[in-house]
């Protein structure tokens, strides 16, 4: 078994995070059961979105003694006056190490929660041990249907188009709005409005839904959960440049690249750089994902940028790890280097600025293919 | 699917209750025991007296890649015998094991791999902490009952198990569907018993009488369901049996 611990990179966002930045912008109060002063690490780390704004986001402060006498009530008051203040859409209670350890029963705080406030509640027992950001979003999202579906009255016109479970861990916000313009220039009408990652209309209204796009792994498990539940039908992936062309031959033999990136993401990439006739293969950070390498923890990474590719596509502490000779194109992942390589972004959907990194690797592979 | 939790004093008689109950459920349904006690020895007498691999010894002992044949073990007439396990005595945390046991069962799939009719969770004697209240949580056992007998020790127990149960009750827990009451032969034990059920608005639902053919059956790894199949002590635990899906069926409260 591969080891998990982590001796060159920081851990990659953990559940914790992707439950926060899924419920972001949704108007409810996300509670963090933690030691005071950690809370930064799931928000303002791993969520570009929480700098100076004002959402509802608290800690619980839990202590030792709290921890070993189960003071539940102490936390549940103080959840419970501030969510009568400021009266949210909903309450969250996210969970991180210690009280897992200690058998923290979030379901069932929930519950008493709800019970006492009337506000939707849920509990999210996350850890940030087994599950990654990806995980996060994933339940936060079903959490959010389950409830909504027993609760609320339904919207059944189709009329709209998400984007299930994208967050700015996995794509910057630039690129993200440059993707919804694309779909409403194509006649699309989105129930996320400009530039927000989520919307509380798509948990209330899942049957509203006329069609999912996929851009990320979160989301293409989000979209089956929809298909399965709804029979809302999804696609896969984004183009890169307008009217991009079908793959016609890939040069197979000498140049051989790796791109670790989100799996959605990383596939929709591959797609322009085989129709330039060059042939990478796809990493993963956050859970396996048909048709890419498992690349969960740094031992597999370690092995696989050290594998003999001509050059890597990653995020820019990854390529810190590559060996010399190697090309190394920087792809910041939020989820990898947070804000420290944040200023290292582009724009991946223009065509132009792939011809700039890779330029002579697609030279030579129409050379190979002339 | 139904899931029950039993309760009770230490050395009550909850595994020898609950594995006869198994035994007697066996033959008209599928189920399973998961023995939520670090001693591990609920399930014993339906693997004929050996004792089984737990699921804590085994991630100890194979790391967390382990499959579920690993940890469910096929006993008596087909019950599905699952051992929590815990810590060496004195050393770790119980608690914690118990929860650590259920999640890996949970990420193994257990229910929807074997789809018992009913899940039957022995738990180790008082709700002490976090980990011992982790069967009678939202998701897992719905129905709770007490195993207690007229001893003021025991009775004393059953009282803090249905107070720990009721100030919990807005969490959506289990409730407290009755009381199973184990004869010690105590003087005016059935009147101790029943007053205690009457104060608690709860109903003594079974008694199983003093029976030295217990004793007999366990000395060879047996249920007396197994044993002595037409003993009066067989129809106690198969009245109880049948009673005990009576109220569940009914749904909760």
């Amino acid at each position: 078994m591969k080891n998990k611990i982590c001796m060159y990179l920081p851990p990659f966002a953990g559940d914790y995070s992707g439950v926060a930045s899924a419920l972001f912008d949704l108007g409810g109060m996300l509670c963090i059961h933690d030691a005071a002063g950690c809370t930064g690490n799931y928000t303002h780390f791993d969520e570009p979105r929480w700098y100076g704004s004002e959402a509802m986001v608290y800690c619980t402060g839990l202590r030792k003694m709290e921890a070993i006498l189960g003071d539940d009530e102490k936390f549940i008051k103080r959840i419970i006056d501030n969510a009568l203040e400021k009266k949210p859409e909903f309450i969250a209670i996210i969970g991180s190490p210690v009280p897992n350890v200690i058998g923290f029963d979030f379901k069932g705080v929930a519950n008493a929660i709800e019970k006492r406030t009337g506000i939707p509640t849920f509990g999210f027992a996350t850890a940030g041990i087994k599950g990654s950001y990806k995980d996060g979003i994933v339940m936060a999202a079903k959490a959010l249907f389950e409830y909504y579906d027993s609760h609320d009255q339904k919207e059944e016109v189709l009329k709209y188009t998400a984007f299930p479970g994208i967050s700015p861990l996995d794509m910057p916000q630039d690129i993200y709005e440059n993707i919804q313009r694309q779909a409403e220039a194509n006649g699309a009408e989105l129930i996320q409005e400009k530039g927000m990652y989520g919307s509380l209309d798509f948990y209330k209204n899942p049957r509203s839904i006329k069609q999912n796009v996929v851009l990320n792994q979160a989301g293409y498990e989000i979209a089956k959960y929809m298909q399965e539940k709804y029979g809302t039908p999804f696609t896969i992936g984004f183009s890169i440049g307008e009217n991009q062309p079908e793959i016609n031959a890939i040069n197979e033999s000498s140049v051989k690249g790796l791109l670790i990136a989100d799996g959605v993401i990383g596939l929709s990439i591959k797609k322009y750089l085989n129709s330039l006739g060059l042939n990478v293969n796809i990493g993963v950070i956050s859970g396996r994902f048909d048709g890419a390498i498992d690349l969960t923890n740094e031992d597999k990474i370690m092995d696989e940028i050290t594998a003999g590719y001509d050059f890597i596509i990653a995020d820019p502490l990854i390529l810190e790890l590559a060996p010399e000779g190697v090309d190394k194109i920087s792809l910041p992942h939020y989820a990898v280097s947070s804000r420290v390589k944040k200023a290292e972004n582009w724009n991946y959907l223009d065509t132009e600025n792939w011809r700039k990194r890779l330029g002579d690797y697609v030279n030579l592979a129409n050379e190979k293919l002339a | 699917m139904i899931k029950i939790a039993v309760y009770g004093k230490g050395g009550i008689g909850k595994s020898t209750t609950t594995s006869n109950l198994a035994a007697a459920l066996s033959k008209k349904y599928k189920v399973m025991q998961i023995g939520c006690d670090p001693k591990a020895d609920s399930t014993k007498n339906l693997m004929g007296g050996k004792s089984t691999s737990t699921v804590l010894g085994t991630i100890k002992e194979k790391g967390e890649d382990i499959e579920l044949e690993d940890l469910v073990h096929v006993g008596y007439n087909g019950v599905l015998c699952v051992e929590a396990g815990g810590p060496t005595p004195g050393i770790g945390c119980a608690g914690l094991g118990i929860i650590s046991a259920f999640q890996k069962l949970e990420e193994l799939g257990a229910f929807e791999t074997y789809k018992p009719d009913i899940v039957l969770y022995d738990v180790l004697g008082d709700v002490v902490c976090g980990g011992f209240a982790m069967p009678i949580r939202d998701g897992y056992a719905d129905h709770i009952f007490i195993v207690t007998s007229g001893e003021m020790m025991a009775l004393f127990a059953a009282d803090n198990i249905n107070r720990a149960v009721n100030n919990f009750k807005d969490r959506g827990y289990a409730r407290v569907r009755g009381l199973v009451l184990n004869e010690r032969l105590v003087e005016n034990e059935t009147q101790l018993v029943n007053k205690f059920a009457e104060e608690n608005d709860l109903k003594v639902i079974q008694t199983i009488h003093r029976s030295k053919m217990v004793q007999l059956a366990e000395d060879d790894g047996m249920t007396v369901i197994e044993k002595f199949p037409d003993s009066d002590i067989a129809r106690d635990y198969t009245q109880l049996a049948e009673k005990m899906i009576e109220i569940c069926s009914k749904g909760v409260a």
